[in-house]
């Protein structure tokens, strides 16, 4: 009996410590703080793809210089980022938190039907962009995007495009291609892949015609002359890159693949000016310029109204493509 | 009609194969309503998201409907033998009822493939002898996780646990102790710690968070 | 012998005292996170991974390998343990894991494990420092066609195998299918079978369906038995974790055949993980078969090497895909692949050109992280079936609590965890019904698979059915997938005979 009695007090000597530890932890994690002491980031998006690599690039630069000082990444995967879109809706109001999100997002929105959209966000920043290229295996017939253009002309459903998923930016990008040409968009072959490493696999297999996808995702095979790289959907020519953009080559197809961050909606002038500070001292940081060179981003940053404007021009633009497009 | 060579053959209805003859029939019914309602895109192309939920769904009614009639008719199907069996073991594989349609290359090459299939079976190490359930204890842990997937986000993390915790350990036999309360704190608290705290893992805090 | 030299200086710079701490550390984590039910070796990097970030690149790359490793292992103890498999690709390895260990031979099951991990990360490593842009070639003869012809023919391969009864089996397999058709179809944006539930979009996650069946499965099932005094008892397992020489020698050849099943998936960015085990496993069963003494349904320890050294391999030749094609096969993969881009280091075609170092360095840890995850977890098998002797209520209310936790912590939602539940109940029904569970695994990780490559290799070719077959490799896997069919009918037929005769 007594050996029993023991027991259970030893029990409690070690649980009511952990219990009070847990319960501080859980105020210091839930609480409503703000967003220089504990900003959170939230990802929509499991982690390793394009916005959570965002994410954490902006943790780190903001916790290495001070910015904010215990910033947390928050992965909320899953239909296109709109249930994390979902998740942000319901933390109106909250001046602590940050969501990343993307041309990729825009597309999201149209194919999972989904009854938020930027419009219930409160925009904060762009932060960069990175530009789509347009690869053919290196056996191809296709010399010149002036080959692929020709093909989408007779036939599209000839050309099989390959690229990332349904509504994101390469199957925009195609679609914006059709369209210049004057082939339907909705009759375009799109093979959705689910990344950029998948559509390269199909391509060194030949298993589509032609890949749409982010730069990165094409360079070193590149180089390498496994593919060969037709038109870069670009403003101007980047340097070091040997092709021409599909702009110079003369079509009219210009989609940057951006990313950005937004909070949620109901906040006032001084809770967003915070996070547009918070967010213009990150990007400045030799962080994060880091993290642009090492990732092959472009910096561009916009904030305010310039960012409001930007934004609404790119989801009108990109939510009539991708309703063209069928979906 | 084959009567297995494991004891008498039974006659009455085989309660353990039941509920599973009534999910499968369930998830049939599931996805034709599901099927009706979907709305499929213009630009869907062959062989289209239709195709591979109308053969399952004509498999699932198939499947579901023969089942139920060999639960119903007492039919013990499967071996529930202690003793190992030698590899050409005379267990009767259950023939396949009903005309072997083929509705489309799927379903086909499936039951072609499942014709093949059925080999002697070797025995099953838990006997399926004993087919006595404590249903009250079942239905008590199920209200328990459901109670818990209900009371997490209000109550968060710390709380839920715990008491998902020492329900458990309750419903498995154990006699509720305060000890088990404080083992329960323990562990609750400490994956919070860990997980939460260390490793940054987003757990829920509820109410709490708000204090 | 320019590889050799190459990775003899990864070794100098991987090899120093305290890299060799980081390297158990990291083992030990990763352990300890792979083992918990309802995490598994996916959660571990994901969630251990930001330590290394503190670290230098060769002692975060060591450090890593530890965890990737560890985590690997934590799942197979789980799944042997506690027939709970941490990740996708050990579920083939409860079939006679589990059975070993109820039978008291816990510790030699583990050893099992832990040595077919080591032949087969070993192998598949030793492969990829040597042969790594070869590699690569093989995975570009795949397209969409083949795949789908490998689906379907792991799908046969693998269903035949774990059905015994026709009906239950399918039964099962139904189950299995209408889980997976859930969500949106990627190749056409159709949501199907939502109803409405944002949660549902992305589709039934197969974490959620294996822990619900498998883990809670298990708790119901011990809920359900919990009144009679026999359930009470704990399995004491036989000490030593040295296999007995008789034992190795049944051993040693599964785990050559497992790891020869598991590297090629390795480069094949499909299914990758799953399929080789399963495979390894339907062999060792068919052999098993016709053995003078079947040992399947016991424990056998074949049935556990060959899936335990295919998994390894698979791992091993994955992070060679990884780093020779930037190709991330699996969602841990995805994580890795973000992780080294933090170091600076850029998998691909150019890796070895531009970032040689790193790149030897991180192929050295990966050596070092096998031999230390056999070092410690040889001796550490016995303390681990130890966990065997908790009083079975305890352990499945901490069981039930890791998996919930897993399950929520990795999609943020209630629903998964009501999903989570409604698998745990259905795993019981099915145990009660002697329905197999195996097959709706296979069918929820296989079925989307088959799907999406159809979809795709019809689109490709507008319509043309003949795609299906063009290339030599779709040929001769729907030969083979044909060969065994007939094989297994006519051996059907056999044995028919024999029971009328």
């Amino acid at each position: 009996m007594q050996n029993r009695r023991l027991v259970t007090v030893l029990v409690f000597v070690v649980a009511v410590p952990l219990l009070v530890a847990a319960v501080l932890q859980a105020r210091a994690a839930g609480g409503i703080s703000n967003a220089r002491s504990g900003l959170t980031l939230l990802v929509p998006a499991a982690p390793g793809g394009g916005w959570d690599t965002v994410a954490r690039e902006l943790q780190r630069a903001m916790r290495e210089n001070g910015v904010v000082t215990n910033p947390r990444v928050v992965n909320v995967p899953g239909a296109g980022g709109t249930i994390g879109l979902s998740q942000l809706d319901q933390m109106q109001g909250r001046d602590d938190v940050l969501m990343v999100m993307g041309t990729v997002m825009i597309g999201g929105i149209v194919v999972n039907d989904s009854a938020l959209t930027l419009a219930d966000t409160t925009p904060v920043a762009e932060l960069a962009e990175d530009y789509e290229a347009m690869v053919v295996p290196a056996d191809s017939p296709f010399q010149s995007v002036d080959d692929v253009a020709a093909a989408l002309r007779e036939d599209p459903g000839a050309v099989a495009i390959g690229g990332g998923s349904l509504g994101g930016t390469d199957h925009l990008t195609a679609g914006l291609l059709a369209q210049d040409v004057g082939a339907d968009p909705a009759a375009v072959n799109y093979i959705p892949f689910a990344g950029g490493g998948e559509a390269v696999n199909a391509l060194l297999s030949s298993s589509v015609d032609v890949g749409i996808s982010g730069y990165v995702e094409f360079a070193d095979q590149v180089e390498t002359g496994a593919l060969r790289l037709l038109a870069l959907s670009a403003p101007e020519p980047q340097p070091g890159i040997d092709a021409p953009t599909f702009i110079d080559a003369g079509y009219d197809v210009y989609l940057p693949n951006f990313r950005g961050v937004v909070a949620p909606r109901g906040l006032d002038e001084e809770q967003v000016g915070e996070l547009t500070a918070i967010v213009e001292e990150t990007v400045a940081t030799p962080e994060w310029q880091d993290a642009l060179q090492r990732n092959q981003w472009i910096g561009a940053v916009k904030t305010g109204p310039e960012y409001q404007e930007f934004l609404d021009a790119e989801v009108e633009r990109t939510t009539a493509l991708a309703e063209e497009l069928g979906l | 009609m084959s009567a297995t060579t494991a004891g008498p053959a039974r006659r009455h209805v085989d309660t353990a194969a039941l509920p599973v003859a009534l999910v499968v029939l369930g998830v049939a019914v599931v996805l034709t309503v599901g099927l009706v309602t979907m709305e499929v895109p213009s630009t869907a192309n062959a062989p289209g998201p239709r195709v591979f939920p109308i053969g399952i769904t004509v498999l699932a009614y198939v499947v579901g409907a023969v089942l139920l009639v060999q639960a119903l008719l007492g039919r013990t199907s499967g071996p529930s033998h202690p003793q190992r069996p030698e590899p050409t073991h005379h267990q009767r594989p259950e023939p396949v009822e009903g005309p072997p349609e083929t509705h489309d290359d799927e379903t086909g090459l499936r039951r072609a493939q499942a014709a093949g299939v059925t080999e002697p079976a070797a025995a099953e190490v838990e006997a399926s002898a004993s087919r006595e359930v404590s249903w009250p204890r079942v239905a008590l842990l199920l209200g328990l996780l459901l109670v818990f997937a209900l009371v997490l986000e209000p109550l968060g993390w710390l709380l839920s646990a715990t008491g998902l915790f020492f329900g458990v350990t309750v419903a498995l036999g154990a006699r509720p102790r305060l000890r088990t309360l404080g083992i329960a704190i323990i562990l609750a608290a400490g994956i919070q710690l860990v997980f939460a705290g260390l490793l940054g893992l987003a757990l829920l805090t509820g109410f709490i968070g708000g204090l | 012998m320019d590889v050799l030299a190459s990775l003899a200086d990864g070794f100098a710079t991987a090899f120093s005292p305290i890299n060799l701490l980081w390297v158990v550390v990291g083992a030990l984590l990763g352990t300890a996170v792979g083992v918990l039910p309802g995490l598994g070796s996916a959660m571990a990097v994901a969630l251990l991974l930001p330590v290394t970030y503190s670290l230098d690149p060769t002692g975060a790359f060591i450090m890593f390998a530890g965890i990737y490793y560890g985590g690997l292992f934590g799942d197979s103890i789980s799944a042997i343990l506690l027939n709970t498999p941490g990740n996708s690709s050990a579920i083939a390895s409860t079939f006679e894991g589990h059975k070993m260990a109820l039978t008291g031979r816990a510790p030699q099951a583990l050893a099992t494990a832990a040595l077919g991990a080591f032949t087969g990360g070993l192998l598949a490593t030793v492969l990829v420092a040597f042969l790594a842009p070869s590699m690569a070639v093989l995975a570009t003869y795949f397209g969409p066609a083949e795949f789908f012809a490998l689906a379907l023919f792991a799908f046969v391969a693998t269903s035949a195998v774990v059905a015994d009864s026709l009906v239950k089996g399918l039964a099962s397999l139904v189950i299995g299918l209408a889980v997976a058709v859930v969500g949106i179809e990627t190749q056409s944006g159709t949501s199907r079978f939502t109803f409405g539930v944002p949660d549902f979009l992305d589709g039934i996650d197969v974490v959620v369906v294996t822990v619900g069946l498998l883990a809670l499965g298990e708790v119901f099932h011990r809920a359900s038995l919990a009144h009679r005094p026999e359930a009470e008892t704990l399995i004491r397992s036989g000490g030593r974790p040295f296999l007995s020489r008789g034992e190795l020698r049944k051993a040693l050849p599964a785990w050559l055949r497992g790891t020869a099943f598991g590297l090629p998936f390795g480069v094949i960015p499909v299914g990758g993980s799953e399929i080789p085990t399963f495979l390894a496993y339907g062999n060792e069963r068919r052999i098993d078969r016709r053995s003078r003494k079947p040992e399947f349904g016991q424990g056998a320890i074949r049935g556990l090497a060959a899936p335990e050294a295919a998994g390894n391999a698979t791992s091993g030749t994955a992070m060679g895909a990884l780093l020779t094609l930037g190709l991330p096969t699996s969602a841990t993969a995805a994580i890795m692949l973000a992780a080294f881009q933090q170091f600076g280091l850029q998998p691909g075609p150019l890796l070895f050109e531009r970032d040689s170092e790193l790149a030897w360095a991180l192929i050295a840890s990966l050596f070092v992280g096998l031999v230390v995850l056999l070092v410690l977890n040889l001796p550490f098998a016995p303390l681990w079936a130890k966990l065997l002797l908790i009083p079975r209520p305890f352990l499945y209310a901490g069981i039930t609590l890791f998996c919930v936790m897993g399950v929520y912590s990795s999609s943020g939602s209630v629903v998964d965890v009501v999903l989570l539940l409604a698998f745990g109940l259905l795993g019981m029904l099915m145990r009660r019904a002697d329905v197999p569970v195996a097959p709706v695994l296979i069918a929820v990780i296989l079925g989307p698979l088959a799907e999406t490559e159809l979809t795709r290799t019809l689109t490709i070719s507008e319509g043309d059915p003949s795609a299906l077959v063009a290339s030599p490799i779709s040929i001769a896997l729907y030969a083979v997938l044909a060969l065994t069919l007939v094989i297994t009918a006519v051996n059907r037929i056999r044995t028919r005979r024999s029971i009328d005769a």
